[in-house]
């Protein structure tokens, strides 16, 4: 495993990140000025106890969700006080997501779910990189099967691939592994990794889980919205001691 | 369980408005019906009375009047016997029909059932009131004249009133008094003798008495008639009532489908409460007790909700129809118990009972259901083989009862109907994906909007076809409705064409000068005219004008271009004629002391004069000049202005006559029984849309997390709209396809089975495609209305909201 450094380019920069849920008494402070830089060409995992802002953190980054106050900045586009219309575009044109689960639209097929972020964008699917990815994925012979024809490891490959296929910026992944078994888990985190070091690209992960946190470049540590705590080049024992410290 | 059912209802009570609507708009619509209907019965028995005010004892109809009135005058129980005339009586208006029902002002101020509105009531023989609601019909205005009746009879008479409009036995257009009716001559008939008795007399007892000594005539008590008035209005609007009551089922019928496919969305998104609740316990017994509970109190309020609503909506119609329709007696609307009670308890029935097949399924799940990760079906609801089965063979039986029904059987057709649309909609859920996989390859290359629309109406069959279904039982109807009464105007058309064959008729005794056709040639909605050569003449004995007429001029004018074949003469149903000559004998018509034996037709719609062929009569006479100007009008020209404009251009002096006015008013009242039945067709189609939103409203519910995928894939608020209402599109447009296509096909065969029993003529079946046209727009735009709702609200959902939510 190769070192790396903070200084290599900044894929997502987030500063003094605030977002609240709610008003007034009932009001809830998801993020509490989060200070981040994403390295460019890096695999970032996300970690965090349960409430400690990681996935409001990852939505805000993404364009999925606005902020109350702070700046961020992906792949040049500052995020804050875009139009709903504006950041879609952004999302289309930048990021790539893969999710836990409810991954794939089920009345598509795989083929198709992979080239609709491709199409809404008005954009060709380019064959060929389509071809190679689901060959490197292994699914090009499931292109025609609908979500429910496919297992769990299956499907989230195919959004792998859905995520990849435009080389986006940055690819955000919400607990990719949460609902896969040990074996299959292993293969996809594989996979996100294959694409940071053969393909260039950044992907920024949020998980629980403290092995899946072991095939990422740096670990970003959460809690209380806050970040508390980055590793680089993390083993399993360190992570484990870092969520140890921090109530995880 | 109480507790549960409550909870349930206050938790997902969002997800019943549509139910609630159909229930509320079905109810109303019932106990709307049922409050008219009472206050238009008491509104008949108050006229009823009112009509025969301050009469004791009445003699309809009297043969031998002067006999009748003899009688009562000798009776000492009998005081103020009056003979009352009326007529249909031919009226000298610019505009409006050209004969009025005429009746009588009674001379006993006691009688007087008129109420003034503006004026008074006439005094002297040349004086007449006008019934408030035809004024503008006849184009009069107070202090008007008019010229009423035919020859030596008719007279010229001031409207110096207006009286409110009223229907009943004894209503009329016109009212004048006793001696203008006299004066009148033939065309006005004794109508009733009317008496009253002496203080202490017995109505009953005197008009037996009278009966008996008559021998004859049947005199009776005026309170007996007026309960036969009662009666015959009131059995007209029973069977009107059980008439809007059937619309009113079809109503219920599709809000029965809507309210079946609410609770099978809503409870296979409740799959797991369901099975949570199996787990701690709950009876499979238990699940679809609490299940039709819950139908039982959204049913339940949504009635009581739709008696108010009907009510309402009653009170509203009754002040419209005091607006418009002064001629139908109202008074105020009335509910009884019975009105009320059973459109809710059937409400409730329907609404329960809709629900128990969706509370039977959802009760089959299994209690580990609850523990495994949620997938969203897709696609797995298929028609049932029994379904299917059932469906081809009621679809079949139905289509053979059809065709055996064109030989004229109604009844059959009736049931084929019935049967065979009842198959059609058990096969919906194999028809419909079909429809819409057809549909989908059309539009589906239009963008990414358009093909997850189709890809999400394809994926779930069974609720597709559903909501697809109470629309198309509307749209069936409609289509329907629009086949029959196509085809009904145009057989009313081609009627007329033979009965009024010239729109306009401009006659003169004396010649017209040339400038004249040419003036009313260009007449705006004139569209051709032609000048017709005549002479004095006689025909038999009987003096009149002879027009010549060739095979041109008829093509030109004539709405049936049929002429006089030589050695013909067509002559109209005059009295003095048919004294004289039958039809097909030979007569003699001279022309200049020429004269030829010709052979008589009397036909209608020729005006006064007798016609034979041109050249009959240059045969005749070498003489002959224009006497008669024929026209015809643009389809669609306005009878009253293109009239008025005749008579401006001719002014006095002429015979102005034809079938334009008659023609308007019978394609209008045609026009009009469409324009009723759509919108009482109307009400079912709103449901059935409701319930096209309403189901995309849950499936918006439900797809909350797919929904937030597309955004944070790159969809904009904009394109989720667009999905969803491509969606709604799919579904409304085919509605409207198949719909319109099962609607031509009754309609055919409606025809075809009321045949010769209704229409005259065995009559062509028009499909009226412009019609069809609007209705496939109309299906369009009512998607298009039914997604509003359920797109902003999916498209308001921020996607990182939508990702949270499992």
């Amino acid at each position: 495993m190769t070192s790396t450094s903070l200084s290599t380019a900044v894929a997502a920069r987030a500063r003094g990140l605030v977002k609240e849920y709610g008003s007034g008494a009932t009001a809830v402070r998801a993020l509490d000025g989060v200070d981040l830089d994403i390295a460019s060409g890096l695999f970032t995992a996300v970690m965090g106890p349960s409430g400690s802002g990681k996935s409001t953190l990852m939505h805000c980054l993404a364009g999925l969700d606005s902020v109350t106050s702070g700046d961020i900045d992906v792949a040049g586009t500052a995020l804050a006080g875009l139009s709903d219309d504006a950041l879609t575009k952004f999302r289309r044109d930048h990021v790539g997501f893969v999710f836990q689960a409810f991954n794939l639209l089920p009345m598509l097929t795989a083929g198709q779910n992979i080239v609709l972020p491709s199409e809404l964008a008005g954009r060709r699917p380019d064959r060929a990189r389509l071809a190679e990815i689901t060959e490197v994925l292994g699914i090009a012979d499931r292109l025609d099967h609908l979500p429910s024809q496919l297992s769990g490891g299956q499907q989230q490959r195919v959004a792998i691939a859905r995520a990849l296929l435009e080389s986006p910026d940055v690819v955000f992944a919400d607990e990719p592994t949460g609902n896969l078994d040990s074996r299959t888990s292993a293969e996809v985190l594989s996979f996100l990794r294959r694409s940071v070091r053969e393909l260039g690209q950044t992907v920024v992960m949020v998980t629980h889980d403290p092995l899946a946190a072991t095939y990422a470049d740096q670990v970003v540590f959460l809690a209380d919205g806050r970040v508390v705590r980055t590793l680089d080049d993390p083993s399993q024992d360190d992570v484990l001691e870092v969520l140890r410290g921090i109530g995880g | 369980m109480r507790t549960l059912v409550l909870a349930s209802v206050r938790r997902h009570g969002r997800r019943y408005v549509a139910t609630a609507v159909a229930i509320v708009i079905a109810v109303g619509f019932m106990v709307a019906v049922n409050a008219v209907s009472a206050a238009a019965r008491d509104g008949a028995a108050e006229l009823a009375g009112q009509q025969l005010q301050g009469v004791d004892l009445v003699v309809e109809y009297p043969g031998e009047p002067d006999r009748i009135l003899a009688a009562m005058q000798a009776d000492p129980d009998v005081v103020r016997p009056e003979v009352v005339k009326s007529g249909y009586v031919p009226i000298g208006t610019s505009s409006g029909p050209s004969s009025v029902a005429v009746d009588t002002v009674d001379s006993d101020p006691s009688r007087v059932w008129q109420r003034v509105e503006t004026g008074r009531l006439p005094q002297s023989p040349d004086e007449v009131v006008v019934d408030a609601g035809r004024l503008d019909e006849l184009g009069l205005t107070l202090g008007a004249n008019l010229r009423l009746g035919e020859g030596q009879n008719a007279r010229e008479l001031t409207v110096v009133g207006t009286v409110e409009s009223t229907g009943g036995s004894r209503s009329g257009a016109l009212y004048v008094t006793s001696q203008t009716a006299d004066l009148l001559g033939d065309a006005m008939y004794p109508s009733f003798v009317l008496a009253s008795v002496r203080d202490g007399a017995s109505p009953d007892e005197v008009a037996n008495r009278l009966t008996g000594e008559l021998d004859g005539p049947t005199v009776r008590s005026a309170s007996a008639l007026v309960e036969d008035w009662r009666l015959s209005a009131t059995d007209g609007i029973d069977v009107f009532q059980q008439l809007l009551l059937g619309f009113a089922a079809v109503a219920l019928f599709v809000g029965a489908i809507v309210i079946a496919n609410t609770f099978a969305i809503v409870l296979a998104q409740r799959e797991r409460d369901v099975a949570l609740l199996r787990c701690v316990g709950a009876t499979r017994r238990q699940i679809v007790r609490s299940v039709t509970a819950e139908a039982f109190a959204v049913g339940l309020v949504s009635a009581l909700a739709g008696v108010v609503a009907g009510w309402l909506a009653a009170l509203g119609l009754i002040a419209a129809a005091g607006r418009w329709l002064p001629t139908a007696p109202m008074a105020d609307p009335s509910l009884t118990l019975l009105a009320v009670v059973l459109p809710v308890v059937v409400a409730v029935v329907v609404t329960v009972a809709a629900s128990w097949a969706p509370a039977r399924r959802v009760a089959r799940i299994a209690p580990v259901a609850a523990l495994q990760p949620h997938q969203p079906a897709v696609a797995t609801s298929r028609a049932g083989l029994v379904r299917t089965a059932g469906g081809v063979l009621l679809a079949g039986l139905g289509g053979l009862a059809l065709v055996g029904s064109t030989s004229g059987n109604v009844m059959l057709g009736l049931v084929g109907g019935m049967v065979s649309f009842v198959g059609v909609l058990l096969l919906l859920p194999l028809i419909v994906p079909v429809a819409l996989r057809v549909l989908g390859v059309l539009v589906a290359r239009a963008g990414v909007a358009p093909r997850l629309a189709v890809a999400n109406t394809g994926r779930n069959p069974r609720r597709t076809a559903t909501t697809t279904s109470a629309l198309l039982v509307g749209v069936t109807l409609v289509g329907t409705v629009l086949v029959g009464i196509a085809t009904a105007r145009q057989a009313v058309a081609t009627e007329l064409d033979e009965t009024k064959p010239v729109d306009v008729m401009v006659m003169s005794d004396t010649g017209l000068p040339g400038s004249t056709r040419d003036e009313l040639a260009q007449i705006d909605g004139v569209r051709s005219s032609v000048a017709l050569d005549g002479a004095d003449g006689t025909v038999g004995d009987v003096p009149i004008t002879v027009l010549g007429i060739d095979e041109d001029a008829a093509e030109t004018v004539r709405r049936d271009p049929a002429v006089p074949a030589a050695g013909e003469v067509w002559v109209p149903w005059r009295d003095d004629l048919m004294a004289q000559v039958e039809d097909g004998q030979p007569v003699r018509v001279t022309v200049d002391g020429r004269s030829d034996e010709l052979t008589v037709r009397y036909v209608d719609g020729i005006g006064s004069s007798a016609l034979v062929s041109a050249q009959t009569l240059s045969s005749l006479t070498s003489t002959a000049d224009e006497r008669a100007v024929w026209l015809r009008a643009e389809d669609g020209a306005n009878p009253a202005s293109v009239i008025d404009a005749v008579v401006s251009v001719t002014g006095d002096g002429f015979e102005v006559d034809g079938g334009l006015p008659d023609r308007a008013e019978a394609l209008k009242q045609v026009d009009i029984l469409l324009a009723i039945v759509l919108s009482l067709l109307g009400v079912a189609v709103v449901i059935a849309v409701v319930g096209v939103g309403n189901t995309l409203g849950l499936s918006v519910l439900e797809r909350a997390r797919e929904n937030a995928l597309l955004r944070a894939l790159g969809l904009p608020a904009r394109g989720l709209r667009l999905t969803l209402g491509i969606e709604s599109v799919l579904m409304a447009v085919a509605s409207a396809v198949l719909g319109g296509a099962l609607g031509v096909l009754y309609g055919w065969f409606g025809v075809k089975a009321l045949g010769a029993q209704v229409f005259v003529t065995e009559p062509q079946v028009v499909v009226p495609i412009g019609q069809l046209s609007i209705l496939l727009a109309a299906a369009v735009l009512a998607g298009l209305l039914a997604s509003v709702l359920p797109a902003r609200r999916a498209a308001r959902v921020k996607p990182a909201e939508g990702l949270a939510t499992v």
